[in-house]
């Protein structure tokens, strides 16, 4: 009788361990080919793009690479979207770091009111705006000019860099920058020698969130700026190149995989950060 | 010691206001080009300004009169609402798989990451633009799987669905990362837990996975919406509202109208129908921001 | 082969043969948290496992607990071969060294989660919820939410959660570590006899060892990754198996002092002024005297012995019945009875047998 129920709880036993053991390898296989054909499908139109940009029928080519380079106003385009996107995250940094500096040691309840206040001054849509801020810009004198974007643009990259900065100064204790004026440094001096040091790494990824943002804004670029020479990539391409003969079209894809291959790989880099950031963000409030 | 206190708390007065003096920049400007602006729209959307007459004339219920007779603002309006749940959808849910898949420990991991930004970090035109190429193209593989026929963008309900799904392909990966943060930010020990006091895998997902990872998703849910209802780089590109305006949204044709049309009025009041979804949104934030207090 | 260990393991309630564990840490570099650790704990003995930080205690449980599966080695609980098995399946309840608390439950339902798991019906539910509640004094705090609770409030709910189950086994991760000593003493008593009478096998780790003194059945010694001792709290105090234990268990520690090829160790309330000692069996030695401290009427010598060996700084704690005068500054003849020195190894630590000493 014992003999048998102990011979039942071993068979029980050994089922569940096979059980377990099936459960290990179908989720290490979901995970692999999860990871597989997420990879794929983000990649896809870039793929197709890359091999109809290089490939000529079956013989691999760079003629619509040289053409892209030397036949369009491609490297205009770049070059515009390196402009502006610097510009704009000096400003923003300017703007940012301060607000984010001030609302992760302001006392709670007002810090907490102004932070919500932030956050939904970025949830605007741009729709809303791009009329009333064309004409702004006309008024100003920057209209059809990437001036225009260099004003505009950090209405969207503050909010998001103030945010995420401020994620980034609450993970550092306070203590820290305590001890620094305990040991002898003014208030700025303890920022600059021991909290900002320490947010660097957050602080460099927001420049290349900030630079991803202004690279990739279409609304603001397309209602504002109108002359071939003076637009930035985003609508560059779409607008001049767009549509047309599909010589043109294998070019294009070209230049866009060359613009989003660097965003990606330097957004890649600081994933992580990101995730940090939004974490602590998430936690303290 | 009263000295001592006095002295405590003129350095207290004096941190709270460097810290207005650290915030007023960024007031100012976020007032003076998203707040004024705001109430400028609203003021166009009440006048018959044009282009050409760009000086303010106030025209009462006009534009709306206008775009209330127009089949394709409802149409717009109808696209937008159904584009932004479906693209919400979606992007939760896919968002939530791919995350889980980040977070977990495979080969290759930090290329996969790379590939995963890429629908996200790419300027929207250009990914448009090599979307069109892959769907609209003659020889691509969609369009060999098709054998050969209409282009999917040139036909009207597959038109929709390339819309969304190219919003849905694009957002997904910051919907991942949003949910990542939520996930790393719960204790691992909760986990373990879980799994000590003999909790099967639907137990553990609905009583201890989603609840905690809930107010991370509403987050990831919002920014979707926000992102999506006021992205015209999508359909511009990719449809230009065709065929015959059934993937036209608000944001677009308040484009067509204001600026290329030169009607400001009318593009005004069109643009000024998000506005609800907009409040719609900022409801959720403080909603999910009292709950996590 | 398998089933002849099932039979032969009956008695036990867990046992860890030759448990390795290594952690692949960053950029190449391995941690061998567990190396070789056999281990045996039997039916309804309450078994402490002690240890300094980072020896591997937390993941010693947390292999036997199924949360990691060992890089070599097997674990058996009630006698059958659990790796590979999930957690649930082992019938284990275990309190995470972090409470590990559900955030988002009140602690009745953090208490009541692993009973729901098990389909308890709910009036039994409620009666277990009221027991453990009032067994670790959190009866009020019922309908709180963990973020709402002190670090001990927390640490007593975690416990609660894991005493309302049936387990095979109890895994304690340092449960008290956050109480304050009142309270620590009251919940470490509670405990005892909880454990008492229902009988279940208990692995408690902590790194204090009065607690694993004062608790244990048995008491096993880790120190990197390996067991240095296993045995009752007696036998590690009296009879410790080398200098890692002689000098980690007991406060303040064993004297050792070298002697050629060997380490003489004795403990301080060992070393008394030689008229206290018994005049036929004893040991004796020159001390002279640096420091002196009065502690709860004992008094604790500090200064440095020569003649057995190498002239080594040690303790002598003077219980209040020896009232023989001292002076700083002195040297004064202490003895040890021979029956009290322990012998070992200089170089390996281990335990050795014993050798005349003169005098
Ligand atoms: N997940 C992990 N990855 C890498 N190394 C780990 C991991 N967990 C533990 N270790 C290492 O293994 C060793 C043993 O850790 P363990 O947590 O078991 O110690 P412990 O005895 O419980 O210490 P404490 O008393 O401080 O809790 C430590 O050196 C630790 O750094
Ligand atoms: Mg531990």
């Amino acid at each position: 009788m014992n003999g048998l129920a102990a011979r039942t709880a071993a068979r029980e036993m050994d089922r569940q361990r096979r059980l377990a053991t099936l459960q290990h390898v179908l989720l290490r296989a979901t995970v692999y080919a999860g990871a597989v054909i997420t990879a794929l499908i983000c990649a896809a139109p870039f793929l197709w793009g890359l091999v109809s940009a290089f490939a000529d029928g079956s013989s691999p080519t760079t003629e619509h690479v040289r053409f892209l380079f030397h036949s369009t106003p491609f490297a205009t385009f770049v070059l515009n979207t390196l402009i502006v996107g610097g510009l704009v995250v000096a400003v923003t940094l300017a703007l940012a770091l301060p607000a984010a500096y001030a609302l992760s040691r302001l006392n709670r309840a007002w810090g907490t009111r102004v932070a919500v206040a932030i956050l939904i001054v970025s949830l605007v849509p741009s729709p809303l705006l791009f009329l009333s801020l064309s004409r702004v810009v006309a008024t100003l004198g920057m209209a059809d000019s990437i001036w225009s974007l260099v004003l505009v643009y950090p209405t969207v990259t503050v909010p998001v860099s103030v945010w995420l900065l401020a994620g980034f100064l609450r993970a550092v204790p306070v203590d820290i920058e305590e001890q620094a004026m305990v040991d002898g440094h003014s208030r700025l001096g303890a920022f600059v020698r021991v909290v900002a040091p320490s947010i660097l790494p957050g602080v460099a990824a927001v420049v290349v969130l900030t630079f991803t943002l202004a690279a990739g804004e279409f609304t603001y670029a397309l209602t504002f700026v109108w002359s071939g020479a003076r637009m930035p990539v985003s609508t560059g391409l779409a607008a001049r190149l767009g549509d047309g003969d599909p010589m043109l079209w294998r070019s294009v894809q070209s230049g866009a995989v060359f613009v989003a291959l660097p965003l990606a790989l330097a957004c890649g880099l600081f994933l992580d950060r990101f995730v940090a950031a939004l974490a602590s963000g998430s936690q303290t409030d | 010691m009263p000295a001592d206190a006095g002295q405590r708390a003129r350095f207290a007065d004096r941190e709270g206001f460097l810290a207005w003096a650290f915030l007023l920049p960024t007031i100012v400007y976020l007032t003076a080009l998203v707040l004024a602006p705001f109430g400028l729209t609203v003021a166009f959307a009440f006048s018959r300004s044009t282009s050409e007459a760009p000086s303010y004339r106030f025209g009462g219920l006009r534009a709306f009169r206008e775009i209330f007779g127009d089949h394709v603002f409802w149409r717009s309006l109808l696209d937008t609402l159904a584009l932004t749940g479906v693209a919400i959808a979606a992007v939760v849910i896919l968002g939530t798989v791919v995350a889980n898949v980040l977070l977990a420990d495979f080969r290759f991991r930090r290329t996969v990451r790379a590939l995963v930004l890429l629908p996200w970090t790419t300027p929207v035109a250009l990914s448009a633009i090599s979307w069109r190429w892959l769907l609209g193209s003659p020889g691509s593989p969609v369009d060999r799987l098709l054998l050969h026929g209409d282009s999917p963008l040139a036909r009207t309900p597959s038109a929709a669905v390339a819309v969304a799904a190219v919003q849905v392909w694009r957002l997904t990966p910051l919907a991942a990362v949003i949910v990542m943060a939520g996930l790393t930010s719960i204790p691992r020990g909760v986990w373990d837990a879980a799994l000590l006091d003999g909790a099967g895998f639907w137990r553990r997902l609905l009583g201890v996975t989603i609840p905690l990872t809930l107010p991370v998703t509403a987050v990831a849910a919002l920014v979707t919406a926000a992102v999506t209802f006021a992205d015209m780089g999508v359909v511009r590109v990719l449809t230009g509202g065709g065929p015959r305006d059934s993937t036209q949204v608000l944001p677009v044709l308040a484009y067509l109208r204001g600026v290329e049309g030169g009607d400001i009025g009318t593009g005004a009041a069109t643009a000024l129908f998000l506005f609800p979804l907009f409040v719609a949104g900022v409801f959720v934030v403080l909603r999910v921001m009292r709950r996590g207090s | 082969m398998r089933r002849r260990d099932e039979t032969g393991a009956a008695a036990k309630a867990v046992e860890a043969r030759r448990l390795v564990k290594v952690y692949e840490g960053r950029r190449d570099r391995q941690v061998r948290a567990l190396d070789g650790v056999d281990l045996t704990s039997g039916q309804g003995e309450y078994l402490v496992l002690l240890g300094p930080s980072g020896c591997g205690k937390t993941t010693l449980l947390r292999t036997i607990a199924g949360l990691e599966q060992p890089t070599e080695g097997e674990v058996y609980i009630g006698g059958r071969l659990v790796n590979g098995l999930p957690p649930r399946v082992r019938q284990v309840a275990m309190v995470l060294q972090s409470y590990a608390l559900y955030p988002h439950k009140t602690v009745r339902n953090n208490i009541e989660f692993p009973l729901k798991a098990e389909n308890v019906p709910r009036h039994l539910r409620e009666r277990k919820v009221r027991w453990a509640a009032d067994l670790l004094d959190i009866a009020d705090l019922l309908g709180h939410r963990p973020r709402q609770l002190s670090g001990g409030e927390r640490q007593r709910v975690a416990l609660a959660r894991a005493l309302v189950r049936e387990p095979a086994v109890f895994l304690l991760d340092e449960p008290l570590s956050g109480l304050d000593a009142k309270l620590r003493a009251a919940t470490r008593d509670e405990l005892k006899r909880f454990q008492r009478q229902v009988g279940t096998a208990t692995i408690y780790v902590t790194h204090d060892q009065e607690e694993a003194m004062g608790l244990g059945d048995r008491v096993a010694v880790l120190d990197a990754g390996r067991l240095r001792q296993v045995g009752t709290p007696r036998d590690i105090y009296d009879e410790p198996a080398d200098t890692f234990v002689a000098t980690f268990v007991g406060s303040p520690p064993m004297n050792l002092v070298q002697r050629g090829d060997r380490l003489v160790g004795f403990r301080p309330e060992h070393l008394l002024p030689a008229e206290n000692v018994a005049y036929d069996s004893r040991v004796t030695m020159p001390l002279r005297i640096e420091r002196m401290e009065y502690l709860s009427g004992d008094r604790h010598v500090y200064g440095s012995v020569t003649r057995i060996g190498q002239e080594t700084r040690v303790i002598a704690r003077l219980p209040a019945t020896v009232i023989t005068p001292l002076t700083v500054g002195e040297t004064h003849e202490f003895a040890v009875p021979t029956d009290r020195l322990r012998f070992f190894d200089a170089e390996y630590g281990t335990r050795t047998a014993p050798v005349r000493i003169g005098g």
